[in-house]
Protein backbone atom coordinates (compact mmCIF):
# COMPACT_ATOMS: atom_id res chain seq x y z
CA UNK A 1 0.00 0.00 0.00
CA UNK A 2 2.60 2.26 0.80
CA UNK A 3 5.16 3.29 -1.81
CA UNK A 4 8.60 5.03 -1.43
CA UNK A 5 10.40 7.02 -4.06
CA UNK A 6 14.00 8.11 -4.22
CA UNK A 7 15.14 11.53 -3.52
CA UNK A 8 18.49 13.05 -4.00
CA UNK A 9 19.86 12.14 -0.62
CA UNK A 10 17.46 9.83 0.80
CA UNK A 11 14.04 8.00 0.56
CA UNK A 12 10.31 9.14 1.29
CA UNK A 13 7.97 6.88 2.21
CA UNK A 14 4.32 7.64 1.98
CA UNK A 15 1.02 6.39 2.27
CA UNK A 16 -2.86 6.78 1.71
CA UNK A 17 -5.84 6.92 4.53
CA UNK A 18 -9.06 6.93 4.29
CA UNK A 19 -12.15 7.61 6.37
CA UNK A 20 -9.81 8.36 9.28
CA UNK A 21 -11.59 8.12 12.65
CA UNK A 22 -9.31 10.05 15.05
CA UNK A 23 -7.83 13.07 13.27
CA UNK A 24 -8.36 15.41 15.89
CA UNK A 25 -6.73 12.77 18.29
CA UNK A 26 -3.66 12.34 15.68
CA UNK A 27 -3.21 16.08 15.43
CA UNK A 28 -2.87 16.90 19.00
CA UNK A 29 -0.26 13.69 19.09
CA UNK A 30 1.72 15.56 16.85
CA UNK A 31 1.36 18.88 18.37
CA UNK A 32 2.43 17.16 21.88
CA UNK A 33 5.76 15.73 20.41
CA UNK A 34 4.21 12.06 20.50
CA UNK A 35 7.19 9.52 19.85
CA UNK A 36 5.34 7.28 17.59
CA UNK A 37 3.87 10.05 15.18
CA UNK A 38 6.86 12.17 15.42
CA UNK A 39 9.20 11.17 12.21
CA UNK A 40 5.53 11.13 10.39
CA UNK A 41 4.39 14.36 8.18
CA UNK A 42 0.83 14.83 7.41
CA UNK A 43 -0.36 16.53 4.52
CA UNK A 44 -4.02 17.06 3.40
CA UNK A 45 -4.52 15.09 0.27
CA UNK A 46 -6.73 17.04 -1.54
CA UNK A 47 -4.03 19.40 -2.49
CA UNK A 48 -1.88 17.10 -3.79
CA UNK A 49 -1.91 15.76 -7.27
CA UNK A 50 0.87 12.96 -7.76
CA UNK A 51 3.14 11.35 -5.56
CA UNK A 52 5.87 13.32 -7.68
CA UNK A 53 4.27 16.72 -5.78
CA UNK A 54 5.41 15.82 -2.49
CA UNK A 55 8.71 14.20 -3.62
CA UNK A 56 9.96 17.11 -5.34
CA UNK A 57 9.17 19.33 -2.16
CA UNK A 58 10.55 16.56 0.06
CA UNK A 59 13.89 16.55 -2.04
CA UNK A 60 14.11 20.07 -1.35
CA UNK A 61 13.67 19.75 2.49
CA UNK A 62 16.02 16.78 2.89
CA UNK A 63 18.90 19.44 0.30
CA UNK A 64 18.15 22.65 3.02
CA UNK A 65 18.59 20.24 5.75
CA UNK A 66 22.07 18.61 4.65
CA UNK A 67 22.97 22.37 3.93
CA UNK A 68 20.97 23.41 7.38
CA UNK A 69 19.24 25.94 5.71
CA UNK A 70 15.76 25.07 6.57
CA UNK A 71 13.73 27.79 6.97
CA UNK A 72 11.47 25.45 9.38
CA UNK A 73 12.20 23.38 12.48
CA UNK A 74 12.19 19.91 10.49
CA UNK A 75 12.64 18.30 7.77
CA UNK A 76 8.50 17.36 7.70
CA UNK A 77 7.75 21.16 8.03
CA UNK A 78 9.91 22.53 5.64
CA UNK A 79 8.14 20.09 3.00
CA UNK A 80 4.61 21.24 3.93
CA UNK A 81 6.01 24.64 3.66
CA UNK A 82 8.03 23.89 0.29
CA UNK A 83 4.53 22.73 -0.88
CA UNK A 84 2.70 25.75 -0.17
CA UNK A 85 3.27 28.38 -2.03
CA UNK A 86 2.83 31.07 0.49
CA UNK A 87 6.31 32.36 2.42
CA UNK A 88 4.17 32.54 6.02
CA UNK A 89 5.37 29.32 7.53
CA UNK A 90 2.13 29.21 10.13
CA UNK A 91 -0.27 29.58 7.31
CA UNK A 92 1.36 26.70 4.93
CA UNK A 93 1.43 24.70 7.99
CA UNK A 94 -2.48 25.19 8.04
CA UNK A 95 -2.63 24.94 4.54
CA UNK A 96 -1.15 21.91 4.01
CA UNK A 97 -1.43 20.27 7.60
CA UNK A 98 -4.25 18.03 8.29
CA UNK A 99 -7.44 19.71 9.67
CA UNK A 100 -9.85 18.79 12.17
CA UNK A 101 -12.50 17.60 10.06
CA UNK A 102 -10.45 15.95 7.79
CA UNK A 103 -11.27 12.10 6.80
CA UNK A 104 -8.60 11.71 4.43
CA UNK A 105 -4.74 11.66 5.13
CA UNK A 106 -1.41 11.71 3.56
CA UNK A 107 1.13 10.20 5.78
CA UNK A 108 5.20 10.32 4.69
CA UNK A 109 8.19 9.80 6.10
CA UNK A 110 11.29 11.56 4.66
CA UNK A 111 14.73 9.67 5.69
CA UNK A 112 16.29 6.49 4.35
CA UNK A 113 15.24 3.30 3.31
CA UNK A 114 14.99 1.83 7.10
CA UNK A 115 12.57 4.78 7.80
CA UNK A 116 10.09 2.93 6.53
CA UNK A 117 9.30 1.49 10.18
CA UNK A 118 8.50 4.59 10.90
CA UNK A 119 5.09 4.24 8.61
CA UNK A 120 4.72 1.23 9.66
CA UNK A 121 4.39 1.91 13.47
CA UNK A 122 2.19 4.76 12.27
CA UNK A 123 -0.82 2.12 11.42
CA UNK A 124 -1.19 1.47 14.75
CA UNK A 125 -1.82 4.92 15.75
CA UNK A 126 -4.19 6.41 12.55
CA UNK A 127 -6.59 4.12 12.51
CA UNK A 128 -8.63 4.38 8.83
CA UNK A 129 -8.41 2.64 5.60
CA UNK A 130 -5.24 2.47 4.74
CA UNK A 131 -5.10 2.73 0.53
CA UNK A 132 -3.53 2.59 -2.50
CA UNK A 133 -1.77 5.77 -3.07
CA UNK A 134 -3.12 6.25 -6.49
CA UNK A 135 -6.49 6.50 -4.88
CA UNK A 136 -4.60 10.10 -4.58
CA UNK A 137 -6.62 10.76 -8.50
CA UNK A 138 -9.64 10.52 -6.68
CA UNK A 139 -9.01 12.75 -4.10
CA UNK A 140 -7.08 15.89 -5.24
CA UNK A 141 -9.21 19.34 -5.77
CA UNK A 142 -8.14 20.80 -8.65
CA UNK A 143 -10.06 23.82 -8.76
CA UNK A 144 -9.03 24.11 -4.95
CA UNK A 145 -5.40 23.59 -6.33
CA UNK A 146 -5.63 26.43 -8.64
CA UNK A 147 -6.30 28.82 -6.76
CA UNK A 148 -4.04 27.97 -4.21
CA UNK A 149 -0.93 28.18 -6.97
CA UNK A 150 -2.45 30.88 -8.20
CA UNK A 151 -2.59 29.45 -11.71
CA UNK A 152 -4.85 31.08 -14.25
CA UNK A 153 -6.58 30.10 -17.06
CA UNK A 154 -3.95 31.03 -19.56
CA UNK A 155 -2.16 28.38 -18.01
CA UNK A 156 -4.32 25.33 -17.18
CA UNK A 157 -5.63 25.30 -19.83
CA UNK A 158 -2.42 24.62 -21.94
CA UNK A 159 -0.44 22.67 -19.99
CA UNK A 160 -0.91 19.63 -17.32
CA UNK A 161 -1.84 21.03 -14.10
CA UNK A 162 0.62 18.74 -12.47
CA UNK A 163 3.35 20.49 -14.57
CA UNK A 164 2.34 24.21 -13.38
CA UNK A 165 2.65 23.14 -9.76
CA UNK A 166 5.55 20.96 -9.80
CA UNK A 167 7.38 23.82 -11.59
CA UNK A 168 6.27 26.41 -8.70
CA UNK A 169 7.32 24.37 -6.06
CA UNK A 170 10.90 23.73 -7.71
CA UNK A 171 11.57 27.39 -7.67
CA UNK A 172 10.15 28.43 -4.40
CA UNK A 173 12.88 30.32 -1.96
CA UNK A 174 14.37 30.96 -5.57
CA UNK A 175 13.05 33.90 -7.11
CA UNK B 1 24.06 11.01 -7.88
CA UNK B 2 25.61 13.35 -10.37
CA UNK B 3 28.02 11.25 -11.34
CA UNK B 4 25.03 9.48 -13.58
CA UNK B 5 24.32 12.16 -15.58
CA UNK B 6 26.13 12.21 -18.76
CA UNK B 7 27.28 15.68 -20.83
CA UNK B 8 25.40 16.20 -23.85
CA UNK B 9 25.70 19.90 -24.27
CA UNK B 10 28.47 22.90 -23.46
CA UNK B 11 28.28 26.03 -24.06
CA UNK B 12 30.03 29.56 -22.98
CA UNK B 13 27.47 30.04 -19.81
CA UNK B 14 26.79 26.23 -18.92
CA UNK B 15 26.31 22.75 -19.40
CA UNK B 16 23.50 20.50 -20.36
CA UNK B 17 23.58 17.17 -18.94
CA UNK B 18 20.95 13.96 -19.01
CA UNK B 19 20.35 11.87 -16.28
CA UNK B 20 17.66 10.43 -14.02
CA UNK B 21 16.45 12.79 -11.13
CA UNK B 22 13.65 11.43 -8.94
CA UNK B 23 12.56 8.76 -11.34
CA UNK B 24 12.00 11.13 -14.17
CA UNK B 25 14.31 11.45 -17.30
CA UNK B 26 15.78 15.26 -16.77
CA UNK B 27 17.96 17.41 -18.07
CA UNK B 28 20.51 19.74 -15.70
CA UNK B 29 21.48 22.63 -17.03
CA UNK B 30 24.85 23.69 -14.30
CA UNK B 31 26.26 26.91 -15.19
CA UNK B 32 30.22 26.58 -13.87
CA UNK B 33 32.15 28.53 -11.70
CA UNK B 34 34.36 30.88 -13.87
CA UNK B 35 38.24 31.06 -12.85
CA UNK B 36 39.03 34.47 -14.43
CA UNK B 37 35.98 35.89 -12.60
CA UNK B 38 36.93 37.02 -8.78
CA UNK B 39 34.53 34.69 -6.97
CA UNK B 40 31.82 37.05 -4.76
CA UNK B 41 31.88 38.72 -8.22
CA UNK B 42 31.20 35.00 -10.21
CA UNK B 43 28.89 33.43 -7.35
CA UNK B 44 26.66 36.67 -7.65
CA UNK B 45 26.25 36.82 -10.90
CA UNK B 46 25.76 33.01 -12.23
CA UNK B 47 23.26 33.30 -9.53
CA UNK B 48 21.63 35.88 -10.47
CA UNK B 49 21.14 34.67 -14.08
CA UNK B 50 20.30 30.99 -12.60
CA UNK B 51 17.56 32.99 -10.68
CA UNK B 52 16.26 35.04 -13.38
CA UNK B 53 16.29 32.14 -15.76
CA UNK B 54 13.73 30.48 -13.42
CA UNK B 55 11.63 33.05 -12.80
CA UNK B 56 11.67 33.52 -17.12
CA UNK B 57 10.53 29.68 -17.11
CA UNK B 58 7.93 30.21 -14.60
CA UNK B 59 6.65 33.11 -16.17
CA UNK B 60 6.55 32.33 -19.67
CA UNK B 61 4.06 29.10 -18.68
CA UNK B 62 2.48 31.56 -17.13
CA UNK B 63 1.76 33.38 -20.42
CA UNK B 64 0.10 29.95 -22.02
CA UNK B 65 3.86 28.89 -23.77
CA UNK B 66 5.11 25.59 -23.25
CA UNK B 67 8.43 25.21 -21.24
CA UNK B 68 10.36 22.33 -19.34
CA UNK B 69 8.77 21.32 -16.22
CA UNK B 70 11.23 22.29 -13.24
CA UNK B 71 12.11 19.83 -10.87
CA UNK B 72 14.67 21.42 -8.85
CA UNK B 73 16.00 25.21 -8.77
CA UNK B 74 19.44 24.91 -6.61
CA UNK B 75 21.25 28.36 -6.32
CA UNK B 76 24.00 26.91 -4.44
CA UNK B 77 25.02 24.41 -7.24
CA UNK B 78 23.94 27.02 -9.78
CA UNK B 79 21.64 24.02 -11.14
CA UNK B 80 18.36 23.37 -12.59
CA UNK B 81 16.89 20.42 -13.37
CA UNK B 82 14.43 20.20 -15.22
CA UNK B 83 12.25 18.42 -18.08
CA UNK B 84 14.32 16.54 -20.77
CA UNK B 85 11.01 16.87 -23.16
CA UNK B 86 10.05 13.46 -24.78
CA UNK B 87 11.32 12.88 -28.39
CA UNK B 88 11.69 16.41 -28.42
CA UNK B 89 13.92 17.76 -31.54
CA UNK B 90 14.79 21.51 -32.16
CA UNK B 91 12.63 23.21 -34.83
CA UNK B 92 15.95 23.63 -37.08
CA UNK B 93 16.16 19.77 -36.84
CA UNK B 94 12.58 19.29 -38.08
CA UNK B 95 12.94 21.76 -40.92
CA UNK B 96 16.31 20.41 -42.11
CA UNK B 97 14.84 16.99 -42.56
CA UNK B 98 11.92 17.42 -44.24
CA UNK B 99 11.07 16.15 -47.77
CA UNK B 100 9.98 18.83 -50.10
CA UNK B 101 6.37 18.45 -51.35
CA UNK B 102 5.21 16.06 -48.18
CA UNK B 103 2.63 17.09 -46.27
CA UNK B 104 5.07 17.99 -43.75
CA UNK B 105 5.75 20.68 -45.45
CA UNK B 106 2.89 21.92 -45.76
CA UNK B 107 2.57 21.82 -42.16
CA UNK B 108 5.48 24.28 -42.10
CA UNK B 109 3.53 26.99 -42.47
CA UNK B 110 1.05 26.25 -39.32
CA UNK B 111 4.33 25.74 -37.20
CA UNK B 112 5.77 29.27 -37.80
CA UNK B 113 2.43 30.68 -37.55
CA UNK B 114 2.22 28.84 -34.00
CA UNK B 115 5.84 29.93 -33.21
CA UNK B 116 4.88 33.68 -33.75
CA UNK B 117 1.60 33.58 -31.37
CA UNK B 118 4.34 31.67 -29.01
CA UNK B 119 6.28 34.51 -29.34
CA UNK B 120 3.63 37.13 -28.87
CA UNK B 121 2.22 35.47 -25.61
CA UNK B 122 5.46 35.77 -24.16
CA UNK B 123 5.65 39.53 -25.47
CA UNK B 124 2.32 40.77 -24.04
CA UNK B 125 3.58 39.19 -20.51
CA UNK B 126 6.61 41.27 -21.02
CA UNK B 127 9.20 37.97 -20.84
CA UNK B 128 11.66 38.50 -23.64
CA UNK B 129 13.47 36.11 -24.62
CA UNK B 130 16.43 37.37 -25.70
CA UNK B 131 17.74 33.83 -27.62
CA UNK B 132 15.07 33.07 -30.05
CA UNK B 133 16.56 30.64 -32.67
CA UNK B 134 14.82 27.54 -34.12
CA UNK B 135 17.57 25.66 -31.78
CA UNK B 136 15.69 26.99 -29.16
CA UNK B 137 12.12 25.89 -29.93
CA UNK B 138 11.35 22.09 -29.64
CA UNK B 139 8.85 20.34 -31.51
CA UNK B 140 7.37 16.98 -30.88
CA UNK B 141 6.53 15.56 -34.24
CA UNK B 142 4.30 12.30 -34.29
CA UNK B 143 3.40 10.90 -37.65
CA UNK B 144 3.06 13.97 -40.42
CA UNK B 145 2.46 16.71 -37.24
CA UNK B 146 4.68 19.03 -35.42
CA UNK B 147 3.31 17.96 -32.11
CA UNK B 148 3.51 20.63 -29.21
CA UNK B 149 6.16 23.32 -28.92
CA UNK B 150 8.58 23.71 -26.20
CA UNK B 151 10.40 27.04 -25.70
CA UNK B 152 13.88 26.02 -23.88
CA UNK B 153 17.18 28.11 -22.86
CA UNK B 154 15.86 31.56 -21.09
CA UNK B 155 19.23 31.91 -20.22
CA UNK B 156 19.67 35.37 -21.72
CA UNK B 157 16.08 36.03 -20.99
CA UNK B 158 14.86 39.46 -19.36
CA UNK B 159 11.56 40.80 -18.62
CA UNK B 160 10.63 44.42 -20.90
CA UNK B 161 7.78 45.74 -22.03
CA UNK B 162 9.35 48.53 -24.16
CA UNK B 163 8.82 48.17 -27.94
CA UNK B 164 12.39 48.20 -28.98
CA UNK B 165 13.31 44.94 -26.60
CA UNK B 166 10.20 43.01 -28.31
CA UNK B 167 11.79 44.32 -32.05
CA UNK B 168 14.63 43.55 -30.95
CA UNK B 169 13.55 40.19 -29.56
CA UNK B 170 12.26 39.32 -33.33
CA UNK B 171 15.28 40.50 -34.81
CA UNK B 172 17.08 37.95 -33.27
CA UNK B 173 14.99 35.30 -34.50
CA UNK B 174 14.85 36.98 -37.80
CA UNK B 175 18.48 36.90 -38.16
CA UNK B 176 18.98 33.59 -36.92
CA UNK B 177 17.09 31.80 -39.35
CA UNK B 178 18.24 34.23 -42.41
CA UNK B 179 21.95 32.67 -41.59
CA UNK B 180 19.92 28.64 -41.25
CA UNK B 181 17.22 28.38 -43.51
CA UNK B 182 17.08 28.63 -47.25
CA UNK B 183 13.27 29.44 -47.13
CA UNK B 184 13.45 32.00 -44.14
CA UNK B 185 11.48 35.09 -45.79
CA UNK B 186 8.83 32.63 -46.50
CA UNK B 187 8.76 31.53 -42.86
CA UNK B 188 9.32 34.58 -41.38
CA UNK B 189 6.13 36.15 -43.02
CA UNK B 190 4.22 33.00 -41.55
CA UNK B 191 5.93 33.66 -37.85
CA UNK B 192 5.01 37.43 -38.39
CA UNK B 193 1.44 36.93 -39.39
CA UNK B 194 0.93 34.40 -35.98
CA UNK B 195 2.39 37.27 -33.74
CA UNK B 196 0.09 39.47 -35.38
CA UNK B 197 -3.11 37.53 -35.27
CA UNK B 198 -2.13 37.28 -31.36
CA UNK B 199 -0.68 40.79 -30.43
CA UNK B 200 -3.31 43.21 -33.12
CA UNK B 201 -2.29 46.68 -32.21
CA UNK B 202 0.40 45.95 -30.21
CA UNK B 203 1.85 44.06 -33.26
CA UNK B 204 1.96 46.86 -35.47
CA UNK B 205 4.42 49.02 -33.33
CA UNK B 206 6.87 46.23 -32.92
CA UNK B 207 6.89 45.66 -36.60
CA UNK B 208 7.15 49.44 -37.26
CA UNK B 209 10.19 49.64 -34.72
CA UNK B 210 11.76 46.25 -36.10
CA UNK B 211 12.05 48.37 -39.47
CA UNK B 212 14.30 50.19 -37.41
CA UNK B 213 16.42 47.84 -36.00
CA UNK B 214 16.55 46.30 -39.10
CA UNK B 215 18.06 49.59 -40.32
CA UNK B 216 20.78 50.36 -37.82
CA UNK B 217 21.30 46.63 -36.32
CA UNK B 218 20.56 45.05 -33.09
CA UNK B 219 22.35 47.94 -30.65
CA UNK B 220 20.52 50.97 -30.58
CA UNK B 221 23.94 53.01 -29.26
CA UNK B 222 27.00 52.56 -30.43
CA UNK B 223 28.80 51.56 -26.91
CA UNK B 224 29.49 48.08 -26.19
Amino acid sequence: MAKSFKLEAGTIHMALVRDVQNTEEIRKKIQSGDETLRACGLVRPSLILDPIQLVVAANKSLLSAQREDLTTKSVITETLYNLSPSKNIRQSLVNFGIGAGDKDVLVFVVGDDDDFRHLEAARHVISGRWVDINELEGISDKSRIKKMYDIKDTESECFDLLDSVVSRIAVKKCL
Amino acid sequence: MSSEFVECQRGAEATLSRGTYLGKRVLLKRRPPKAYRHPHLDSALTKERTRAEARALIRARAAGVRVPTLYLVDLQRSSIYMEDVDNGITVKDYINKIQPKTEEESKLDSLMNEIGICISKLHSDGVIHGDLTTSNILVTPTSGNFGKLCFIDFGLSHTASTIEDKAVDLYVMERAMESTHSEAQRLLMRLLAGYLSHSGKAAEDVFKKLDQVRARGRKRTMVG
